[in-house]
């Protein structure tokens, strides 16, 4: 089998490429290359583009387009935030619990609420405790809302302002 | 798919699709924009894409909308006397990359951006990306001997491009 220099170059190519080759194929690109030194050539060449084009460095996307993408995507669909927002989110859910926590300790050590002042106390605080749960398992920028600011916060506010 | 897994997939991919879309275009608003076109079309197709085949889908939408945008342009510089950007005559990466990329990398980019639209995505999907022939066939509707040989042909003619630019890769 006599393998003439497009052929030859083209199996170059294949080789390079990680294509399986017919063992007769190669012995004839081989021999080929043995007698052709442009084909010796393009095959060094060849190999030394595929690396260098390989090696070509990634072009990050700036991170303000970023941003905008999860401003069109998930945040605004959903309200879910993407990476350290998400731990933020939980963290403050976990630190109003941590809160309402506290309140019952006090309620423990203060006995002398009225059962009144307790119970509407109690209620006050499982609302709280429901909010931050809820806020905690969706972990949302809206539910960090509600957590900092929105609607726990002043239920825990309701529960101060309720007691003596 | 779910969110998270949205997420990770553009975590992984945006630079991908944000190269690809560069050094299709030449140009880095439109390749910002045509990345960002790409990412959330992931998400509003979310139901459809599957996460293993996701790369396929992110290069196969890059590279329409990139013929889009190139069409767009070389009907609005027909009608408004604009330079037509095809082709691309510097992809070069600009300061901060080039540092990395040394002198050949450099070559290479500009030696890209002086192939024909056809012969560069070919090379970029293949070289710069490492898609499969089958894969590129997909992306590009092409049959897989057509692939092929375009590949073939391209490389000859990126090969002399860095030869007539002084540069032996």
């Amino acid at each position: 089998m006599n393998m003439n220099c497009e052929k030859a170059q083209a199996t170059i190519q294949e080789r390079i490429d990680g294509h399986l080759m017919d063992g007769r194929e190669l012995a004839a690109m081989e021999r080929h290359l043995e007698s052709c030194a442009a084909c010796r050539r393009f095959q060094v060449d060849m190999v030394e583009l595929h690396d260098g084009l390989a090696a070509l460095p990634e072009l990050e996307l700036p991170d303000e387009a970023l941003e905008e993408v999860w401003d069109r995507t998930v945040r605004r669909s959903s309200g879910t935030v993407p990476g350290r927002w998400r731990w933020m989110a939980a963290a403050a859910a976990v630190l109003t619990v941590a809160m309402a926590g506290s309140w019952f300790g006090l309620l423990d050590r203060e006995p002398e609420y009225s059962p009144d002042e307790i119970a509407r106390a109690t209620v006050e605080a499982r609302a709280a405790l429901g909010m931050a749960g809820q806020a905690l398992q969706r972990s949302q920028t809206v539910a960090m809302e509600e957590v900092l600011g929105g609607q726990v916060t002043p239920a825990l506010e309701k529960i101060t302002i309720g007691l003596p | 798919m779910d969110t998270d897994t949205y997420q990770d997939l553009v975590v992984r991919h945006k630079n991908l699709v944000h190269g690809y879309a560069y050094r299709m275009l030449g140009n880095r608003e439109d390749a910002r924009d045509v990345a960002q076109e790409v990412l959330i079309r992931l998400w509003e197709n979310r139901e459809k894409v599957i996460p293993d085949s996701s790369k396929a889908w992110l290069l196969r939408t890059t590279y329409r909308l990139c013929v889009d945008r190139t069409r767009r342009k070389k009907v609005r510089s027909e009608v408004f006397g604009d330079t037509v950007l095809e082709p691309v005559a510097d992809v070069t990466p600009g300061p901060e990359k080039l540092s990395t990329a040394g002198e050949l990398g450099r070559a290479i980019e500009a030696a890209l951006g002086r192939l024909r639209k056809e012969d560069r995505t070919v090379v970029l999907l293949r070289e710069v990306h490492q898609t499969s022939y089958e894969e590129i066939a997909r992306i590009l509707s092409q049959p897989l001997g057509t692939v092929k040989a375009r590949l073939h042909r391209a490389r000859i003619r990126l090969r002399r491009e860095l030869v007539e630019a002084g540069v032996t890769p």
